[in-house]
């Protein structure tokens, strides 16, 4: 495991990666200068050194060929001037040859000279003899054969020379040319290194700056798309770029703390919903804001005038340091009620504004830090006012904490006024309570005071018409049964009124057996054919037995007599009334159909209300009392079945019920 | 010849079931309150008694309990006539010890036939 490097900057890596490539450059110029130049100097210190031999080389020819030129035209001319030439060359000779070996002092050269001023000398000694002859004497042709022997054998040895100057010049020159090429390879393996040291060191410091920066880019993605739980780790990376992702993991750290204040808003929010009354909402907002903002004290203050919150309610934190009591006794009417605007200071008397001076020691005696209060309620009905408390050394409050806040006021204001409205409807559910027994009460007794009276009316009704009092002319019977039919009907009214009373009050008696829907609409047929006879309308019944359902006879019967007797009394004289009743898809459907009078379209939506009459109905003086249809649709919606009515005026009217059908026990 | 009872508050009443008991021969003694009910019944020890439920002082109910409590009278049959059909009434008259009930308003033809069908079987 290699330890990361310790940090640098994003700038210092730059550089150095300049200077790097700075520093290969000029060291690859240095060297190939400090290299070349020394070895090229050599090389042409030796070149003018051969060039110098070769020039010294040809001065000590140019006497030998001048003498042996001077001393042949003396032969043959015998001229003194001739002669005079000869010595006067042969006299430049030892200074040539002096040079010469100046020249070549140390040389390969050296030994080939000193043969060549061998030759010379031997051809001096033989030229001298014939210089020596007198003129017009002709020397023998031998003497002078050798003489020219010699002098060729001494010009040859100088000849030699300059081809071994020749060869060792050609060598140099070789030299040079590889040296050149390999200065050009060195220089170009420089260069190559230099390159692909270059190379390196930028792939190096882009890793360095590239690698961190696009994880840090990544965990920035990660934290815009709603992953805030990214962080990004970039050991060894630059400073600038590991401060980005120090800021970067702070802003996961911070949205993580958010969300979790978020959530912890939303249980607390439905915690302080919750309760139906204004002292547990109370309570369960201070104690969980407490805990939701990691708080010393909370309280909440009643505002002057309202009376959702009796009084202060307080809650501080098993350690907290200082006292709640004389703040929970001070009021806040300075932050206008009709504010939107939360209270929110680091310290209790931070700037001159408000609080004033009462809140603020209130304030110091519960050694208040960080301090938020928010009103309550909305714009015209404050509440009161909701003070979060920090003491001092525990963090300020953020804007994201207000916020929270802010919403928690709401969602107690909410609560406090939903327990005030609750409160309210309790009070009006027992009020209402009582005026419905005092109804049933009323109901009941006036019944029973109306049923004493109506037995002594019918009773003895009943003896006169049995004539148990003595016997009746027609007149009389007639009359006494006018008093029987209105008896009758005040017997009705009476019943009705008790079935809907109770009916209401929920204490209507009701059977769950097993029964045959059939055999009760059979059973309803000899009750009303008297009754249809005497009007004129024809009855029909067709019904498709078994049909079976569950629920209370008596009941069910009363829809039937309900129907029957409303679909006979609203039929004309020759009219027909049908009853069908067969079962259909999981439902007996019961049908009762008249061809009456109809009931008025505008009229029919408001048919199975309380004492509602369809205006035909009591234009034509026909008795009833306008329950028997409501009571109708309550018994069969408490049998768990629909009533559909369809009329249309002057043709008729058709009651359809549905009821379960019961499942074989 | 067997003895009826009727306890009723209302005059009218009591009259109009006296009158038919009468009439079909019936010896019949009324009273108008809970308190002498019980009292004629220990006197007079009829075969049966009508008792009204609502009365004052006693009820109809109490008297019937009474009856029933009492050895040398819980023979006697009784028929409660209830002003309220309501099902508490019944089953209070019932869980008494009542032989029948009677809602009112009743009629007088099928009360007398109550209590001479409970008479007959009782003699039978």
């Amino acid at each position: 495991v290699t330890s990361p490097a310790p940090p640098v900057d994003v700038g210092h890596l730059l550089r150095r990666a300049f200077a790097a490539l700075i520093a290969i450059i000029v060291l690859s110029g240095v060297a190939g200068v400090v290299t070349i130049v020394p070895l090229a100097n050599e090389i042409n210190r030796q070149l003018s050194g051969v060039l110098r031999i070769r020039a010294a080389n040809g001065q000590v020819r140019s006497p030998l060929g001048d003498a042996q030129l001077a001393l042949d035209g003396y032969l043959a001319t015998g001229q003194a001037a001739d002669l005079q030439a000869y010595h006067t060359a042969v006299q430049r000779y030892p200074d040539a040859i002096a040079a010469l070996r100046r020249t070549t002092v140390g040389t390969d050269e050296a030994a080939q000279v000193e043969e060549l001023n061998q030759r010379v000398t031997a051809w001096q000694a033989a030229a001298d003899r014939l210089a020596a002859t007198p003129p017009g004497t002709t020397p023998s042709p031998a003497d002078v054969d050798q003489v020219h022997e010699l002098i060729q054998a001494a010009l040859s040895s100088s000849l030699a020379i300059d081809t071994t100057l020749t060869t060792r010049a050609a060598t140099l020159h070789q030299s040079l040319g590889r040296l050149t090429v390999l200065l050009v390879i060195a220089l170009a393996g420089l260069t190559v290194t230099g390159i692909a040291v270059a190379t390196m060191i930028g792939i190096a410091t882009t890793r360095r700056i590239t690698t961190p920066l696009g994880k840090v880019v990544g965990a920035l993605d990660e934290l815009s798309a709603g992953r805030i739980e990214a962080r990004v780790s970039v050991p060894g990376a630059p400073k600038e770029i590991a401060a980005v992702a120090a800021a970067v993991n702070a802003t996961g750290v911070q949205a993580c703390r958010e969300r979790e204040l978020g959530f912890a808003s939303r249980r607390l929010s439905t915690a302080v919903r919750d309760p139906l009354s204004a002292e547990q909402a109370t309570a369960t907002a201070v104690r969980g804001l407490g805990g939701l903002f990691a708080a010393d004290h909370v309280l909440v203050r009643p505002f002057a005038g309202q009376d959702v919150i009796p009084e202060p309610v307080t809650w501080s934190a098993p350690s907290a340091p200082g006292d709640l009591g004389p703040l929970a006794q001070t009021p806040v009417d300075w932050l206008p009620p009709d504010t939107d605007e939360p209270f929110v200071a680091a310290g209790p008397t931070d700037g001159g504004g408000p609080p004033p001076m009462p809140e603020r020691a209130a304030l110091d005696s519960a050694q208040a830090g960080s301090v938020m209060t928010l009103a309550v309620g909305e714009k015209n009905e404050c509440l009161g006012h909701v003070t979060i408390i920090r003491t001092p050394g525990h963090a300020d409050w953020t804007m994201f904490e207000v916020q929270v806040a802010e919403i928690q006021a709401a969602d107690l204001r909410q609560a406090l006024m939903r327990a005030k409205m609750f409160e309210r409807e309790k009070r009006v559910v027992a009020q209402l309570r009582e005026v419905d027994k005092a109804k049933t009460d009323f109901l009941s007794t006036v019944s029973h005071e109306l049923r004493t009276p109506l037995t002594s009316i019918c009773g003895y009704l009943e003896l006169l018409v049995d004539e148990d009092a003595g016997p009746l002319n027609s007149q009389q019977t007639q009359m006494l049964q006018v008093i029987d039919r209105n008896a009758a009907r005040l017997r009705g009214l009476i019943e009705d009124l008790l079935i809907m009373s109770r009916m209401e009050s929920g204490r209507l008696p009701h059977g769950k057996e097993l029964l045959d829907a059939a055999e009760l609409i059979t059973a309803t047929e000899s009750t009303f054919s008297p009754q249809a006879s005497t009007a004129g309308v024809t009855l029909a019944f067709d019904v498709q037995g078994p049909l079976p359902v569950r629920g209370d006879a008596e009941q069910l019967d009363r829809v039937l007599m309900n129907l029957l007797s409303n679909a006979v009394k609203f039929t004309p004289r020759g009219g027909r009334v049908t009853v069908n009743a067969t079962s259909e898809s999981g439902h007996v459907v019961i049908a009762v159909r008249d061809t009456g009078i109809g009931i008025p379209a505008d009229d029919v939506p408001k048919l199975f209300g309380r004492f509602f009459r369809a205006h035909n109905a009591t234009d034509r003086a026909i008795p009833g009392t306008g329950l028997g249809l409501s009571i109708v649709a309550a018994i069969v919606k408490s049998h768990g079945g629909t009533i559909a009515v369809d009329s249309s005026e002057g043709a008729g009217t058709t009651f359809t019920i549905h009821l379960p059908v019961a499942e074989a026990a | 010849m067997a003895l009826v009872l009727v306890a009723d508050d209302d005059a009218d009443i009591r009259d109009l079931v006296l009158f038919k008991l009468e009439q079909l021969g019936v010896e019949a003694i009324s009273v108008e309150d809970g308190t002498a009910a019980i009292e004629a019944v220990r006197e007079r020890r009829p075969d049966l008694a009508v008792l009204d439920i609502s009365m004052p002082g006693l009820s109809g109910i109490d008297v019937c309990r009474m009856i029933r409590a009492e050895p040398e009278i819980a023979q006697t049959l009784v028929i409660m006539l209830t002003a309220r059909a309501q099902e508490a009434d019944v089953e209070g008259g019932f869980a008494v010890g009542a032989d029948d009930y009677v809602t009112k308003p009743f009629s007088p033809r099928e009360l007398t036939s109550r209590i001479q069908t409970l008479l007959n079987r009782a003699r039978a």
